[in-house]
């Protein structure tokens, strides 16, 4: 699709029904929400920081001024007929435009960055989003899923694609060949690009065709959960905690108009980002407390380790719950979860455990 | 035509349906209100809450009524009510009253104000910005609360302090949001001054030594407390800030270390410790020690010692245990409260000069007393195993110790290998090296089991995960997997030995969507299982275990099915061993504990742990009750060497947003009684807790498995510990009444106790007043079902009550009247055959005098009624078999069918089925009447004006119309109101209407359905939060239907108004 024919299409879209004005404005991004929808307060923050991450990876600058992107946060009501998006969808970007149902939702920032590379097919435009938009505010990761991958390789926009295959493909080609490489045989693919035309771009910048190369997928890689193989640019870039390896401990409240919350998200979560560094792998106990019980089943604390595809363990301890685990040494994405719709306080504490005693 | 017609014309029809309009929108006479279609007014403005609920997280110890025994106070946040148990010479009186007092409430203080001599009660109402004050005017008396609007917004923890040494005492508040803390001068607000974020607890005393009261304050968002320095005019300053550990919940000053000075120590939640800040004896606090804890303290008491000194009582919340904290000589007594504990108070309860401790448990609605040198146990850490998913104890060796067999938690998780296969280690104890164990092919393991299989030397390991397993043998250097055997519906494998032949067998138990299966089989010379029998089961299958009744025939079996014990002696069908008011059965444990050659039974129930001696005799011998509380797991074990064998129970508790399992141990007497030690608790949820004989020495060793943690292993030792006594409970089910007969509706609560609170005739309800039980009805435990009325017509109602006893497992039927007590000998009107028998009071033989009807569930259902002779007399009943499910089935009484005689309506797990009245107290033969299973009854009226009448139901979808016909009807009821979670259909005002009612939580919707079928709804929100239920009666007298809005914490009445 060129730029010139979405811009048709959008706004023959946006004819029927006027969009929103922009309400906040950010350095990268400027939201223009439906009335009574509101941002949690880090959620224009979080956006930009994401935006420019993902243009940093992907070697792109990120818009600035007029270039800015314009994030269309909408009712679901009549979505289909306001904007360019078919109405199924959460959300959709078409370049500097986004128009979802839902905010944040970084997939389709992702898709806005990814236009500098043109339009590829579809199981490397919505695999890149996939791979590069992070934990959003999923709590764990999630279960085990097909990868039968020659299934969407000529998918054409129509026919559902499986996102989670397209996204650990496409993870796993960036991961094997750099992302540089596969930007550049991206960029020299179509929008309607199909298996032949993809073997042949693989030949060309992979020196390996695509059969080789999903073989190799399905042998390696196709077993990395999406969660696991995503960067995780925000999460894992998020401000580091502060500890000496032995013991962290936080009490705070969790309410969406905080700063550095960022939501609603789909179901009304609320997300705040930090990282944590484990100097040395061992044992540690995870405890979770809140002192309003009835909001328990909303607070958790999640980690999940910045290694791609490595074999640490993501864990997640709920509220009033407290666990033992086994962390390896590195860098961890460490998420406080809520409600955007309640405010709650939730703490949380790490603590190293001594080597193991006698038996 | 419309061409033709004029302008003026068009304006005067449009006036008219303007002015239509306005009246439909704009009502002054029934502002706020709901204006009825017959023109009354359903006045939701001026609706009056009244509140009764009891889930205290506050308690105080004091002498409220001056009569020189200690009362407990208690305020129940959400329920927004003040509970004073009346002390009498045991602190078990029962009696208590409750104080309706705002929306939500917050912490208690009890200070004479007035200067009368009398403790008034002070609590803080967030909700209102306001400090509420209840004055005591003696003779049990409160007045009505009193809001004094606060500084600042969001008053909590009010604490009394006399700042300015004058008297009395001013109120202290914190206030969370505003990072404040402010204080009510004679009930005005006097000073605010912010304190930094998080405030949550208060204590008070001369910190810094100049002989003013200062104050301290727990930063639970800072880890720190803030001093507040008094400058004994009531004026207040910041001093300083001292680090605690993170989430400071509580803080208490004391002399902790006995040198004489003034200490502070606060509990540190995700420090797992307490902070203790040492005064130097001249006004500074010197230093800070850390005292590790159970974890998540959230709650601290300071005892006098005796010395001058004070101990340390420290709550846990995680696990509700309490730790007795002698700083001089650490941790010296733990134990664990059985309800979940909120809060912890000192005071002299039993007037001997030292302080006691009491607790109250919000999730348990009790309040109870701490009794420290209890005979208990306790638990100490010794090892554990690496990550696990599960853990299992095996003797595989048959050496009489156990081995942990682990299935470890893989680093490989994080990924999807659907290649990958099962391992097990094995842990020895004071063994380093872990025996790993291939399980391949079976790609996981959910757990594993031993037994001697075949005809080799050594025994056989059997791993199974869901519709396969493997089994392995050992040999020479390691062990050894066999094929995967797969077996759908796999769930779980139990090694038996029912032929007796030293050869044991397995059982398989399988659950597929209709039902489950137990299939016994054996293992071949070529590994594969052969069949020796199989069994299907209705419902999940849970535990199992072989019966050896000792007739040398092959070994029955004892299973839980449904919830449902099941024997099977191999004959053609299994028994179901249903128990007179026994509910659902989780876990079982067989023992002849008496001797006499016959198996007895422990069983965790619905309604408690209950032992049932010789479980398989026809009829099973009554059951009797060890426990109110419930259990999940029980393990049989002589613990105190005493050859008899003892009860340890599991409970999995989730309460209060917290996880625990609590160990309660129960020691056999000599008589066959049996003695609870003071209990224990550990952090956890799912997992199971087993005695097990690791080593020689001379612990017991508890392992504790739960689900994805290591396995840990306990030592267990016998000594003094801290024990739990409940003193009350406020946990009673509640009805409206008139029970003074002077037109207005009562509350009456009914349950271990009986609580009755009179209506004022304008919505209102005075105090309500709970006496125990066993003071108006002598001998008797529980009252299970209740019906009132004016029997006698002497203006005041007699209720008639089934009515279990506290010795023995049965129930009668007696006469209680609530202002007077029965005599001990007074015999009951009727002893009951079924301990669980519900009534109810109507008309059943058509000669207008009520009449009792009485029926009971399984086993054995039956039904009666006793027919009333006009002065509240009844005669002997009949009783006859009727068709009812379950052990509490739940019937209503109605004229469904239009004849003019009662019908039982019953709510059965196939549907609705109408047993018909024959108008002379019989019921025909049920008939099906509905497919709709699982509602509940809100209503019934002829909804779709059709003739017949429709039955209004709440279900998961809404509020709906069902459809019935006396030979069952399976079509698809109406929806009157989706997502509705409280419902009634009525004719409110009397005009032939029905008016259809729906509550959505914090809103009430009110429709009427026009002729056309169409509903129209106007929704109406409320102040209360939390719409359970709705009511319908003339609550104020006045001949017109009302509304009673109930929600967990009590009802607010809409009156209708002409």
């Amino acid at each position: 699709m060129t730029r010139r024919l979405s811009l048709v299409l959008a706004a023959l879209g946006l004819a029927c029904d006027p969009l929103p004005p922009v309400r906040h404005e950010g350095v990268h991004v400027r939201v223009a929400p439906d009335p009574g929808l509101e941002l949690c307060g880090g959620t224009l923050a979080h956006m930009d920081d994401f935006v420019a991450r993902v243009s940093a990876e992907f070697g792109v600058d990120p818009p600035i001024g007029d270039d800015r992107f314009t994030y269309y946060w909408l009712d679901p009501e009549d979505f289909g007929k306001r904007t360019p998006c078919p109405d199924a969808v959460a959300g959709c970007a078409v370049y500097d435009g986004v128009y979802s149902k839902v905010a944040p939702l970084d997939h389709e920032l992702v898709h806005s960055v990814s236009f500098a590379y043109g339009v590829g097919p579809q199981i490397f435009v919505e695999g890149l989003a996939r791979a590069y938009e992070g934990l959003e505010a999923w709590r764990s990761p999630q279960p085990e899923r097909p990868r039968d991958v020659w299934k969407f390789v000529s998918a054409n926009w129509i026919a559902p694609l499986d996102y989670d295959v397209a996204g650990a493909f496409t993870s796993y080609l960036i991961a094997r060949f750099g992302l540089d490489v596969f930007l550049t045989m991206y960029a020299g693919l179509g929008l309607v690009a199909r298996e032949g035309a993809i073997d042949r771009a693989f030949k060309n910048h992979f020196e390996v065709d695509l059969a080789r190369t999903i073989d190799d997928f399905t042998a390696d890689g196709g077993d990395c959960l999406h969660e696991h193989a995503d960067p995780k640019l925000s999460e894992c870039g998020a401000p580091e905690i502060a500890w000496d390896g032995e013991y962290a401990a936080e009490f705070r409240l969790l309410a969406c108009e905080q700063e550095d919350a960022i939501g609603p998200y789909y179901g009304g979560d609320v997300v705040v980002m930090r990282s944590l560094v484990v100097p040395v792998e061992g044992t540690y106990d995870i405890a979770v407390i809140t002192d309003e019980p009835a909001l328990a089943p909303s607070l958790a604390l999640s980690l999940f380790p910045c290694s791609q595809c490595g074999t640490d363990l993501a864990v997640t301890v709920g509220a009033g719950e407290r666990i033992t685990a086994r962390l390896a040494a590195g860098r961890y994405s460490l998420r406080l979860h809520g409600s955007a719709r309640r405010e709650a306080r939730i703490g949380w504490a790490l603590t190293r455990r001594p080597d193991d005693g006698d038996r | 035509m419309l061409g033709l017609m004029r302008p003026s014309v068009f304006v005067w029809f449009g006036l008219a349906a303007c002015a239509g309009a306005l009246a439909c929108v704009r009502d002054d006479a029934c502002d706020g209100g709901h204006r009825l279609f017959g023109g009354r007014c359903l006045d939701l403005g001026a609706a009056v809450a009244s509140r009764w609920g009891f889930a205290p997280e506050a308690v105080e110890v004091a002498d409220l009524d001056g009569d020189g025994v200690a009362d407990l106070v208690a305020a129940s946040p959400d329920a927004g009510a003040i509970t004073v148990v009346w002390g009498g010479k045991d602190m078990s009186s029962g009696t208590a009253t409750t104080w309706s007092v705002a929306a939500a409430i917050d912490g208690l203080a009890l200070v004479d104000l007035d200067g009368d001599g009398r403790l008034d009660v002070v609590t803080a109402a967030p909700d209102d910005d306001a400090v509420a004050v209840l004055r005591n005017r003696g003779a049990r008396e409160l007045a009505p609360a009193r809001l004094h609007p606060t500084l600042v917004p969001g008053p909590t923890a009010p604490r009394a302090v006399d700042l300015d040494g004058r008297g009395p005492a001013e109120i202290v508040t914190l206030h969370r949001d505003a990072h404040s803390l402010g204080v009510l001068l004679d009930l005005k607000p006097f000073v605010a001054l912010e304190v930094g974020l998080g405030p949550v607890a208060l204590a008070d005393g001369d910190f810094d030594g100049d002989g003013r009261r200062d104050l301290a304050v727990a930063l639970a968002e800072e880890a720190a407390v803030q001093l507040v320095v008094g400058d004994g005019a009531g004026g207040l300053s910041l001093g300083p800030r001292h680090p605690v550990g993170v989430a400071p919940f509580a803080v208490v000053a004391g002399d902790f270390n006995g040198d004489g000075a003034q200490d502070l120590a606060t509990a540190d939640a995700l420090a797992d410790a307490v902070s203790v800040l040492y005064g130097d004896g001249a006004g500074r606090l010197r230093a800070r020690a850390s005292w590790p804890t159970d974890p998540d303290p959230r709650a601290l008491a300071a005892v006098a010692d005796g010395t001058g000194g004070h101990v340390l009582y420290v709550l846990s919340h995680q696990t509700s245990t309490m730790q007795r904290l002698d700083l001089r000589r650490g941790v010296d007594q733990v134990g664990a409260t059985r309800e979940r504990a909120a809060a912890l108070a000192a005071g002299d309860l039993d007037g001997d000069g030292r302080a006691e401790l009491v607790y109250a448990s919000r999730s348990g609605r009790e309040l109870g007393r701490v009794v420290p040198d209890a005979p208990g146990f306790s638990l100490a850490p010794r090892w554990e195993t690496g990550p696990a998913r599960r853990a299992f104890p095996l003797d595989l060796d048959d050496d009489g110790h156990d081995e942990i067999a682990v299935v470890p938690a893989a680093e490989a998780d994080a990924v999807v290998d659907l290649d990958r296969t099962a391992n097990l280690q094995l842990w020895r104890a004071g063994v380093d090296e872990v025996v790993d164990i291939d399980l391949a092919p079976l790609p996981r393991v959910d757990a594993v089991v031993v037994g001697e299989l075949d005809e080799r030397p050594g025994r056989e390991l059997v791993a199974w995960s869901y519709g396969q397993l493997v089994i392995a043998g050992e040999t020479a250097d390691e062990w050894v997997a066999g094929e995967l055997i797969e077996v759908p519906g796999l769930t779980g494998v139990i090694v038996v030995d029912r032929d007796g032949d030293g050869r044991q067998e397995l059982l398989l138990k399988q659950f597929f969507g209709s039902g489950s299966r137990l299939d016994h089989v054996e293992l071949t010379a070529d590994g594969s299982l052969s069949e020796l029998a199989s069994r299907p089961f209705t419902g999940l299958l849970g535990p199992v275990a072989t019966v050896d009744r000792g007739d040398g025939g092959p070994q029955d079996l004892l299973v839980i099915a449904g919830n449902q014990l099941r024997f099977d002696d191999g004959g053609d069908e299994p028994r179901t061993i249903t128990l007179d008011g026994v509910g659902s059965v989780v876990e079982f444990a067989l023992h002849d504990f008496d001797a006499d050659g016959r198996l007895d039974a422990i069983l965790c129930t619905s309604v408690g742990m209950l032992r049932v001696d010789d479980l398989f005799g026809e009829p099973p011998g009554e059951p009797t009750r060890i426990d109110r509380s419930g259990c999940s797991q029980i393990d049989l074990h002589d613990f105190d060497g005493d050859e008899r064998l003892d009860i340890l129970a599991e409970q999995s508790d989730s309460s209060g947003g917290a996880t625990r399992n609590l160990l309660s141990l129960w020691l056999q007497t000599e008589t066959g009684g049996w003695n609870r030690l003071a209990s224990q608790s550990l952090p956890g949820s799912s997992g199971r807790t087993r005695v097990v004989r690791l080593d020689d020495d001379s612990w017991l060793d508890l392992l504790v498995d739960e689900i994805d943690q290591p396995a840990r292993v306990y030592d267990m030792s016998f000594g003094t510990a801290i024990a739990d006594e409940p003193v009350f409970t406020g946990d009673l089910g509640y009805r409206f009444a008139d029970l003074d007969g002077d037109g207005a509706l009562d509350l009456l609560g009914v349950g271990r106790g009986l609580a009755v609170a009179h209506g004022d005739g304008q919505g209102g309800f005075s105090p309500v007043q709970q006496r125990a039980l066993g003071d108006l009805l002598p001998g008797a435990e529980r009252i299970w079902s209740a019906a009132v009325e004016d029997l006698d017509h002497d203006g005041d109602a007699e209720m008639i009550v089934v009515a279990q006893r506290a010795d023995g497992w049965r129930s009668d039927l007696r006469l209680l009247e609530p202002g007077r007590a029965a005599r001990p000998d007074e015999p009951p009107l009727l002893e009951l055959p079924r301990v669980f028998t519900q009534i109810a009071l109507a008309d059943f033989d058509g000669d207008r005098g009520l009449d009792l009807l009485a029926w009971a569930g399984l086993p054995d259902p039956q039904y009666a009624v006793l027919r009333g002779d006009g002065h509240g007399g009844f005669a002997d009943p009949s009783w006859s078999p009727i068709a009812l499910e379950s052990t509490a089935p739940s019937v209503r009484t109605i004229d469904l069918d239009r004849d003019g005689r009662l019908d039982l309506l019953a709510n059965q797990s196939d549907g609705l089925v109408l047993h018909p009245g024959l108008g002379d107290g019989r019921f025909a033969e049920p008939r099906p009447w509905h497919s709709l299973s699982g509602g509940g009854f809100v209503g019934a009226g002829d909804l779709d004006r059709d003739g017949r009448p429709e039955l209004a139901m709440l279900v998961a979808g809404g509020l709906v119309a069902v459809h019935g016909s006396p030979g069952g009807a399976v079509t698809r009821p109406d929806v009157l109101f989706a997502k509705a979670g409280a419902g009634a259909v009525v004719d409110l005002d009397g005009d032939g209407q029905l008016e259809i009612l729906a509550g959505t939580g914090d809103a009430l919707h009110i429709g009427r359905r026009e002729l056309d079928g169409r509903t129209t709804f106007v929704r109406h929100d409320l102040e209360l939060k939390g719409l359970s239920g709705i009511v319908t009666a003339d609550f104020d007298g006045d001949g017109l239907l009302d509304l009673g809005l109930r929600s967990g914490a009590g009802v607010a009445i809409v009156r209708q108004r002409p």
